[in-house]
């Protein structure tokens, strides 16, 4: 069995997967609460992620799918990096291979704990190993020559669209990950042209006793960038490439994931969104939105909007599936961690009561 | 919210609301109203089901539920109902019923009775029961494959009893009785001598097509009702009706017999699977024959004459089926082998035919325990008669004392099921007579014959015999130990074989101290509990160890391997230790009438002692056991040198010290049954392992000492590569072989 798990951290992302074979990939991790808050109730995702871990401090994958805040918020605070002491206690969560989108690696201008994140994908890159860096690979020639780095000596580093990542592999850990972005697409004079400042877009397939259960990661993707994802995946044929059991949905049930018009009470979706959910979803599949609770207006300009919801909600109930929102599982009052069992009849989720009162400590007793 | 806490009446309906509104953590059910109805308390619930993605029924995420709870003083006693809300439940799976008092389609929930479930049922296990069942329904596995087919037909008040084997007529009524106003007929398939004719049942026993296993349908209660569930079916029950209420038989009397259906159903898991076991259905309609005939317009009744006759123009379509009123019977079958073995859970699934030899204090109750089981059928031999104290300890009562063990306790065993097939053979196996060929014929014909005799000299017997398996349970001489030795399925070692290595655990193993110190020495037999009258046995401890032993039948019967086992019994804490001990391959050397034995572990003792001793020779003595009337010896323990022996690359003498009262340890240990059987010794380096001319003046000196004495008298050597034995017997022979050492 392996488990896939994502947290109530309002709108912002981290999947974390369990290998029935013990290995672990982390997809972002954007530890938001306000420890301050009381009435925050977002998770303290540092906390939940060492009580997974345990004393095994180490994970096999980390991948950031873009260096905005809500991909990695505290990052630097948890991880050991390796490009500098300072990220270097016995306390750090190591990583033994970051996943970063080449443009984690290029983009130029940025500070804080993108920044941070950037130096180490740097480090990692020019050091030729614990990295794999996600993109056409011609488009990190000139980084690499800049610094004296023969790009042949890096190419096994780099993984293009439309391979597998070579980490893992379904005959030993039950998985494979195949990249969809970032991406080069053919324009109207046969040039391809890297959209090189996407996210990272990939499907997990996993396999148990020959049963598969596929994952759909979308990051913060536009409609735009599924659009062309859709189309460069039916050119290809690879339409296998796309289906899902369970669709981490883009960008925290944005509109603008599925079409650049809202619509008034059910958001209509491109013709190649709606074929990507509604055709290339499995029968019984789970659409999670990592967002804050679906609200009933429209008053939040920003995400979650309630129209995507109502028609994502819509593709779960024709597939017979499940809607959760991770803000609102298992209530609004007190969202949880959402558990994913994956087992040869798919998916299923973890809704088991919680036994409190022998969980956790008895309060004090005594005069 | 304490208003909606105190609204229902019903305590677990409280407690159940108390949960859904109040509980800290997330019960993943809503609670969506509460109301009352009559005497009843009203929960409608949505419940949040943990699900499989790809699941064998369609439940949902989210599945509306109502609960059901009696709230006036029969509350305690009225299982709270549990119905989908939803229009489009998945109807006609198993473990749904629409049940009429509800008014919906009930879940069967509960597989306990009620009365006990109710004592631990708190509002959260309640819940958590519910969304459980859900979840397995989803899964398909709320009915195991190893579970009895559904009942097609909730079944209640009176109740019939079928015979056991083939629903299949014609079927005769043995038994009527009525309790507390329900009425309990019995049907069998031969004809009673007596004719019971209370109650006065015209019994009809259609059989239906074939059907595939599937929820419980609504309990008809009307023949309207019943009709349209046979037409289904494909059968036209009432023009059935028809034809039968006009037979002869039918219309003479049909004033004094009321119509009985009992209708067969066979059923089947699968499509395209075979026919399992079928359903029988029950009813009793209106009161007599004469007046269902007017009913359905079939026959009319003269009223002065009470003759009954077919209606001329009478027409089935004039009926008004629904007005014809039917009680729906339970409907049981009686067991035979194969339920039996079912209910007992027994994992054998065929019967298996089995030889008992002694049918006393273990045989009779180890052989009831089996047939209870499902095990079988026996043949049971037994010479003795019963005697009064052997009520006490056996199976057989006080009416059968003065009759012969195994003839009554055949009768016993073929009561204990409607399925007999357990025989006798009422003789002692040394002096068969004329039932010498029958016993013969059993002896081979058993799967695995079992001495229950508490005789060796039975066991050495079996040992001899052309059984395709033997084995033997017996106790210890006290009482409290309860041993069993089997062979394997090839037989490999024979039970006098694994009986005189018991012989050497019991002197030698500390786990089974003092097994035979209660044993007396002056009469070679190891359990005389079962006779010894001076020794009483607590039945319970009797049948404590009967029952480990009637489940070693049953392990024996799935099990190729040979058994050596024994069970302590400490009475006063009632406290029960397995050992189990290895069964020691063998090797076996036979010429003429004469056999003997010697053990692997004794080989491997004699290769390591001769390792330990360099480039000397060395040796000891050997110890086993004999039968002077089977002419059969066994070797079972090799003994160190003695520390005055005298050891050198040449020659080896053996001394004496401390050897005697070693020896006399060993046979004390085993009830005597240990002796010093002769001499071994070793050939160091690559001298063969065959007797040099000292050597056959040790065995000469053998002879001279045991063979006059009537002992059996063995000499071996052990070499590098191989260990030579012989034995000599007067009388009876010379015996010689070589074990290769393999490795």
């Amino acid at each position: 069995m392996h488990i896939v798990r994502f947290f109530p951290i309002g709108n912002a992302d981290t999947c974390l997967i369990e290998l029935a074979n013990g290995r672990r990939i982390l997809f972002d991790f954007a530890d938001m609460h306000n420890p301050d808050d009381p009435d925050d109730k977002r998770c303290d995702l540092e906390k939940e992620l060492r009580e997974i871990l345990g004393d095994d401090k180490v994970i096999d994958v980390v991948a950031f799918t873009h260096l905005d805040r809500d991909h990695c918020h505290r990052a630097k605070e948890i991880f050991w990096l390796e490009h500098a002491e300072k990220y270097q206690d016995d306390d750090r969560i190591k990583i033994k291979t970051l996943w970063v989108p080449a443009h984690a690696v290029l983009e130029k201008g940025i500070t804080g704990q993108a920044r941070t994140l950037r130096t180490e994908a740097r480090h990692r890159f020019i050091n030729g190993e614990g990295v794999r860096v996600f993109s056409r690979p011609e488009v990190l020639d000139d980084f690499l020559t800049e610094r004296d780095i023969d790009p042949a000596k890096r190419r096994n580093l780099i993984s293009d669209a439309g391979t597998l990542c070579p980490e893992f592999n379904r005959e030993h850990d039950g998985v494979e990950f195949f990249v969809h972005s970032p991406f080069g697409k053919r324009d109207e004079d046969d040039v391809v042209r890297v959209r090189n400042n996407d996210a990272l877009f990939m499907q997990a397939t996993f396999e148990v006793d020959g049963q598969q259960t596929k994952m759909v990661l979308s990051a913060d993707v536009t409609h735009e960038v599924i659009d062309d994802i859709v189309e460069v995946t039916k050119y290809h044929g690879r339409e296998s490439r796309l289906e899902w059991d369970i669709n981490n949905i883009p960008h925290h049930c944005s509109y603008k994931s599925l079409s650049d018009k809202k619509g008034d009470n059910k958001t209509e979706p491109t013709e190649t969104s709606k074929w990507l959910y509604e055709e290339a979803g499995k029968a019984g599949g789970l659409m999670v939105s990592t967002s804050k609770v679906i609200p009933s207006d429209d008053e939040d300009k920003q995400p979650p909007h309630r129209q995507a919801a109502a028609y994502y909600k819509d593709v779960a109930s024709q597939l017979n599936g499940e809607w959760v929102v991770s803000m609102e599982h298992p209530t609004k009052n007190k969202p949880e961690p959402l558990v994913i069992e994956i087992k040869s009849t798919g998916y299923k989720i973890r809704k088991q009561t919680s036994k409190v009162i022998i969980t956790t400590a008895a309060p004090r007793a005594g005069i | 919210m304490r208003e909606v806490f105190e609204a229902p009446r019903s305590r677990l309906a409280r407690s159940v609301v108390r949960y859904l509104v109040g509980s800290p953590s997330h019960p993943y059910a809503t609670l969506t109203s509460v109301s009352r109805a009559d005497t009843f308390d009203v929960l409608d619930i949505e419940l949040e089901i943990e699900l499989e993605q790809r699941r064998k029924v369609p439940i949902r995420p989210k599945e509306p539920i109502r609960l059901i709870f009696m709230s006036n003083k029969d509350k305690d006693a009225w299982h709270p109902r549990v119905l989908s809300r939803r229009e489009d439940f998945p109807v006609g799976m198993v473990h749904t019923n629409l049940d009429r008092e509800a008014g919906g389609l009930a879940l069967c929930i509960w597989e306990e009775a009620w009365s006990d479930l109710a004592t631990n049922l708190t509002g959260q296990a309640l819940i958590e029961r519910i969304r459980t069942w859900f979840s397995s329904m989803a899964a398909g596995s709320v009915h195991g494959d190893d579970q009895s087919l559904e009942p097609l037909i909730l079944a209640s008040s009176h109740t019939l009893i079928i015979p056991s084997g083939e629903m299949r007529g014609p079927w005769y009524t043995s038994l009527v009785f009525e309790h507390n106003g329900l009425i309990t007929l019995g049907l069998s398939k031969e004809k009673p001598e007596k004719e019971v004719t209370s109650h006065n049942f015209a019994i009809h026993t259609p059989q239906l097509p074939s059907q595939l296993h599937r929820g419980l349908a609504r309990t008809p209660y009307d023949l309207g009702a019943l009709q349209r569930l046979c037409l289904n079916f494909g059968f036209d029950l009432v023009k059935d009706l028809e034809r039968w209420l006009l037979l002869p038989e039918q219309l003479s009397g049909a004033r004094n017999h009321q119509p009985m259906l009992v209708i067969t159903v066979p059923k089947r898991r699968a499509e395209d699977g075979p026919d399992e076991q079928p359903e029988v259905w029950c009813y009793t309609l209106g009161q007599s024959l004469a007046e269902l005939g007017e009913r359905l317009d079939v026959t009319i009744t003269e009223p002065k004459t009470g003759l009954t006759t077919a209606k001329l123009f009478g027409n089935l379509s004039n009926a008004d089926l629904t007005s014809v009123h039917m009680v729906p019977w339970r409907v049981v079958q009686r067991l035979d082998r194969a339920t039996a073995r079912h209910f007992a859970g027994t994992a054998h699934k065929t019967d298996t035919p089995l030889l008992a030899i002694g049918a006393g204090a273990i045989g009779s109750n180890v052989t009831m325990m089996a047939t209870r089981s499902g095990i079988g059928p026996w043949v049971v031999v037994d010479g003795d008669i019963n005697l009064p104290h052997n009520t006490v300890r056996q199976v057989q009562r006080n009416g059968s004392v003065g009759l012969p063990k195994a003839s009554v306790l055949e009768i016993e065993l073929n009561l204990v099921l409607e399925e007999g097939g357990n025989t006798a053979i009422p003789v002692n196996v040394f002096a068969p007579g004329e039932q010498a060929a029958v016993l013969d014929a059993a002896v081979r014909n058993s799967e695995i014959a079992v001495d229950f005799s508490a005789s060796p000299a039975v066991l050495g017997w079996l040992s001899d015999q052309p059984v395709r398996r033997g084995a033997s349970a017996f106790f210890g001489p006290d009482g409290s130990d309860l041993v069993v030795l089997a062979e394997n399925k090839s037989r490999a070692v024979r039970v006098d074989e694994i009986e005189a290595q018991y012989f050497w655990s019991v002197a030698t193993e500390p786990q089974l101290n003092g097994h035979l110190s209660a044993a007396r020495l002056d009469k070679i037999r190891y359990a005389n509990a079962c006779q010894d009258l001076s020794r009483p046995l607590p039945p319970w401890q009797l049948q404590t160890l009967c029952g480990i032993a009637a489940g070693q039948v049953a392990q024996l019967i799935e099990s190729d391997d040979a058994c050596f086992r024994v069970w302590r019994l400490e009475p006063e804490r009632g406290a029960v230790q397995a050992v189990v001990i290895p069964v020691q391959q063998v090797h076996r050397y036979q010429a003429g009438s004469m056999r003997v034995s010697i053990t692997d572990d004794d080989v491997s003792t004699m290769r390591e002692l001769r390792r330990k001793a360099g480039r000397n020779e060395t040796g000891g003595v050997l110890i086993g056991t004999f039968d002077l009337v089977r002419n059969v010896a066994h070797v079972v323990g090799a003994l160190p040198a003695p520390r005055d022996s005298r050891q050198a690359p040449t020659y080896f003498i053996r001394g004496k010290e401390d050897l005697k009262p070693r020896i006399e340890a060993l046979a004390a240990g085993s009830a005597g049954r240990l002796h010093y059987i002769g001499e071994w010794h070793s050939h160091p380096g690559a001298v063969p392992a065959r007797p040099s001319d000292d050597d056959e003046g040790v065995f000469a000196h053998l002879e001279t000492h045991l063979g006059s004495v009537g002992s059996p008298y063995i000499m071996a050597i052990c070499g590098e590569r191989d260990s030579w034995i012989r034995a000599g017997w007067t009388e009876r022979g010379l015996v010689e072989g070589v074990v290769e050492h393999g490795h």
